[in-house]
């Protein structure tokens, strides 16, 4: 079982899709669930990005991870959105419907409270984080390392770039499980956190922070070796032959291509003319 | 110069940072093709010496470097490391950090990618190199998902791959089971007779391995930075003298005859394999032995953790214990030995609270508590666990510090603390070491610290997960002899997870042998080694070597016992 955000190789759609067809399909799910508000419009992107989730058989256990951010983010984003009552704060919604008050109450002159505006504001904002969250982790369960570093090569994307991204890929599970380890072990010798004090919070996660932190150091020595002693950078400047992409089909075409033009119109009705705004 | 793999010409390192002249006057002359061990005990310099051929160092580890360096008659002065891949590589010891790729073949083509070869080139090589190295078949599969022997296997594979010459290996199977380190010497074999050079560095624990392989043509020792003696196998082990100071072991095997002061020939060269040994025991004669030393039979003691049905799986589905039953007698060390992924660890985490059985007809009983109903806090009090390497552990500046960081996190008072540090500091032998930075220690006086730092929270059962793993000979034995004190003085009850079947044979009373998930033998040492060679081979058990030439003799001289598991045990037999 792979771990999370770790490349499987498995024989879905998705895998098998050319590369640039499938960083279109997950570039333009970002980009539109980024700018969009609409829930008519996310709704539709959520269930298409669900799709995908789908076909390309993610583990239901990443998306539940991640889920567990999402749901951490919502009490202190309510703590801020009770403040949204004023219906001016909204462009499109009709005004009658973002002031509908659910449970408000006034203080200090102020209406604080949930409204039918900021409601719906807190849904679409969750809305688009998960539509995003579901567009990158496909990308990333479904492509090969070695496909996405010679994808990069091939659209000249700088050497040091693609090492970034390289080991980020490999060894953030990597840390993940290593401090899952440092604080098991520091748990055994009585190791927990007892208080909520940030400045003294800070002091308590030293146990885990430095042995962590020292890990890290010594696998970019690591890596750094590994992958210096196997010819990284070494054809700095050398054209190379390697092509072990195939071409596009035409359905990757099509798609290739009009995803893109739907996302360019889609961002233009959106700036010219708030379509997809709340 | 086109005969010579390597050349070195008054090659010194000294590192400024931490004031260490890691290589002094080194001059070396390897020829292409030759397979050469570099031995020598931690800090003796070995992987300075690869990382300065592969010119990491100086370009990716500060460091003075002084002399000249060839390699395949390059001068590496004027070229860079990553050019210098295609000539030579470097395999680190731990082959889970090394690995970059997600799936075998990703990793098998990134050097050749690197290197920019064309498509059918990367498409041959990489076939060529896996069929080499055993991986054909494992292509999609996520290295992470292999055994060690096999993740040593696919970095050794890339290498191969992209036509590197000379293959240099930082102590390659220090971290792997007996079933991997034999994989990965036999792959190494099969580079040699393909013509590529191999330079593998060793600190003694698995010399034995190395030896055995029929791999080594030629060493080379080093100690404090220095080559002190440079020959082929049979010489150097055979110089007991230049050993001794080197504070390197020999084989069991030519230990035997260094302390029988015999050899194979008039010249004073030993047996350095148990079929030399053989050999040249074919005219002696034997006796049975008295058997002085009688172990207390462990049944009559109280079991102080009692196992029962315990079976595991993980969230992905993976079965890791089966029906796990076991009891362990209160201050005796036990043995938990297997290949990797036979479930030693998972067993260990249960019994220390870690996991939880997932079926609801087990048991597990530590010291008289049923632990599936406690709390981590009250668990460790009686039963804690130590992992493998110290840096998950260690975290604070001073040796003092980490000692007495746990007692006051659960609470213990202050004289309490105080009375206890005395001992464990005399315990462990880090007298004078207290003030100490962290940081400044070997590794083994790390691995030390590691194991005081929970001694000091007096548990009455401790777990040590390949304590010795990494270590030279030198350095486990100290640590190995400290917690036999603890366990003489305190009573303390040792559970000990292992792949050394030295240190088996040597500290534990009683063993279990895993398998898939299960208890498949227990006894003690003896019951266990004692079987037959077959019989092991059949458990991927690799006993001792002397136990092994015991085991032979046996087959010949019936009055010679399967189960020596000393050398002075053995010497008790020869008339």
């Amino acid at each position: 079982m792979p771990k999370i955000l770790e490349y499987e190789p498995k024989d879905t759609i998705f895998h098998k899709m050319h590369i640039t067809c499938k960083f279109t399909i997950a570039a333009c799910s970002v980009i539109l669930g980024t700018f969009w508000w609409d829930l008519r419009f996310l709704i539709p992107l959520f269930l298409l990005v669900l799709l995908f989730m789908y076909l390309a058989k993610v583990p239901l256990g990443w998306f539940k991870s991640f889920l567990v951010l999402v749901g951490l983010t919502i009490p202190p984003t309510i703590s801020y959105v009770i403040f949204m009552t004023e219906a001016k704060l909204f462009k499109v919604l009709p005004l009658e419907f973002v002031s509908k008050p659910i449970l408000t109450v006034k203080l200090f002159g102020f209406v604080i409270g949930l409204t039918y505006g900021n409601v719906y504001w807190l849904v679409a904002n969750t809305l688009r984080i998960i539509t995003v969250l579901i567009a990158v982790l496909t990308f990333i369960y479904s492509t090969s390392q070695s496909d996405l570093i010679e994808w990069l090569r091939s659209k000249r994307v700088p050497e040091s770039v693609i090492f970034v991204i390289m080991t980020a890929l490999r060894f953030f599970p990597l840390i993940l499980d290593r401090a899952e380890r440092i604080i098991t072990a520091q748990k055994l010798r009585g190791w927990r956190v007892t208080s909520r004090n940030p400045a003294k919070l800070v002091k308590q996660i030293r146990p885990i922070a430095i042995p962590l932190t020292s890990f890290v150091v010594h696998m970019a020595d690591i890596v750094t070796i590994s992958v210096v002693t196997r010819g990284f950078g070494s054809t700095h400047g050398v054209v190379r032959e390697w092509k072990r992409m195939r071409e596009m089909n035409i359905f990757e075409k099509i798609v290739s291509i009009a995803y893109p033009i739907f996302t360019l119109i889609a961002l233009y009705l959106l700036f010219a003319y708030n379509i997809g705004m709340i | 110069m086109e005969n010579w793999a390597v050349i070195t010409e008054d090659l010194s390192v000294y590192y400024p940072t931490t004031e260490v002249q890691a290589l002094r006057n080194v001059n070396l002359k390897i020829r292409k093709g030759e397979a050469v061990l570099i031995l020598g005990r931690t800090g003796a310099g070995k992987t300075t010496l690869l990382l300065t051929l592969s010119k990491i160092i100086p370009n990716y580890v500060t460091a003075h470097v002084k002399g000249k360096v060839f390699v395949n008659g390059i001068d590496i002065a004027e070229e860079e490391p990553e050019n210098l891949a295609k000539h030579i590589s470097i395999v680190m010891q731990d082959p889970s950090m090394q690995i970059i790729s997600l799936t075998v073949f990703d990793e098998v083509i990134f050097g050749p990618l690197n290197l920019g070869y064309s498509y059918e080139e990367i498409m041959k090589r990489a076939e060529d190199s896996m069929r080499a190295t055993r991986l054909t078949g494992l292509e999609t599969r996520n290295p992470r998902e292999l055994s060690g022997g096999q993740q040593q296997a696919v970095i050794i594979a890339s290498i191969l791959a992209m036509g590197s010459d000379i293959i240099s290996l930082d102590e390659p199977i220090s971290m792997l089971d007996p079933i991997g380190k034999t994989l990965v010497l036999s792959t190494l074999k099969n580079l040699k007779a393909m013509g590529k050079t191999v330079l593998i560095t060793e600190s003694g624990s698995d010399l034995e391995y190395v030896i055995n392989s029929g791999l080594i043509d030629r060493i080379i020792l080093l100690k404090k930075g220095e080559v002190v003696a440079d020959g082929p196998p049979h010489e150097i082990l055979s110089r007991e003298d230049v050993l001794r100071e080197s504070e390197v072991n020999p084989p069991q095997v030519t230990e035997l005859f260094m302390k029988l002061g015999r050899g194979l020939s008039e010249d004073g060269v030993r047996p350095i394999t148990v079929e030399e040994a053989l050999r040249a025991m074919s005219n002696w004669t034997f006796k049975a032995p008295r058997r002085s030393v009688k172990s207390t039979p462990a049944e009559t003691r109280r079991a102080i953790i009692s196992v029962k049905n315990v079976e595991f799986i993980y969230p992905n589905g993976v079965k890791a214990l089966k029906g796990v039953n076991l009891e362990v007698y209160d201050g005796v060390v036990q043995a938990i030995i297997g290949q990797n992924g036979s479930g030693k660890t998972t067993l260990a985490k249960i019994l220390v609270g870690l996991l939880k059985p997932t079926n609801q007809d087990s048991e597990v009983i530590v010291d008289g508590m049923d632990i599936r109903n406690m709390q981590l806090e009250d668990i460790i009090k009686k039963i804690n666990y130590v992992f493998q390497n110290p840096a998950e552990q260690l975290f604070c500046d001073t040796v003092i510090e980490e000692l007495v960081y746990g007692p006051k996190t659960l609470g213990v008072p202050e004289d309490q603390i105080k009375e206890r540090l005395n001992k464990i500091v005399k315990l462990f032998d880090l007298e004078g070491k207290l003030n100490k930075y962290i940081i400044s220690l070997t590794q083994g006086e790390k691995r030390m610290v590691a194991v005081a730092s929970i001694a000091m929270l007096k548990p009455k059962i401790l777990i040590v997960d390949e304590v010795t793993g990494g270590l030279d000979m030198l350095d486990a034995r100290r640590l190995l002899n400290a917690l036999m004190k603890l366990k003489q003085e305190e009573g303390l009850t040792i559970i000990m997870i292992t792949h050394d079947m030295r240190v088996v044979a040597e500290y534990a009373d009683q063993v279990a042998v895993m398998s898939d998930g299960k208890i498949v033998c227990a006894g003690t040492p003896r019951e266990i080694f004692g079987r037959r060679i077959e019989e092991l081979k059949k458990l991927s058990l690799i006993p001792p070597q002397i136990t092994v030439l015991a085991n032979e003799l046996n087959k010949i001289h019936s009055c010679i016992p399967r189960d020596i598991l000393s050398i002075d045990e053995f010497l008790e037999c020869v008339g």
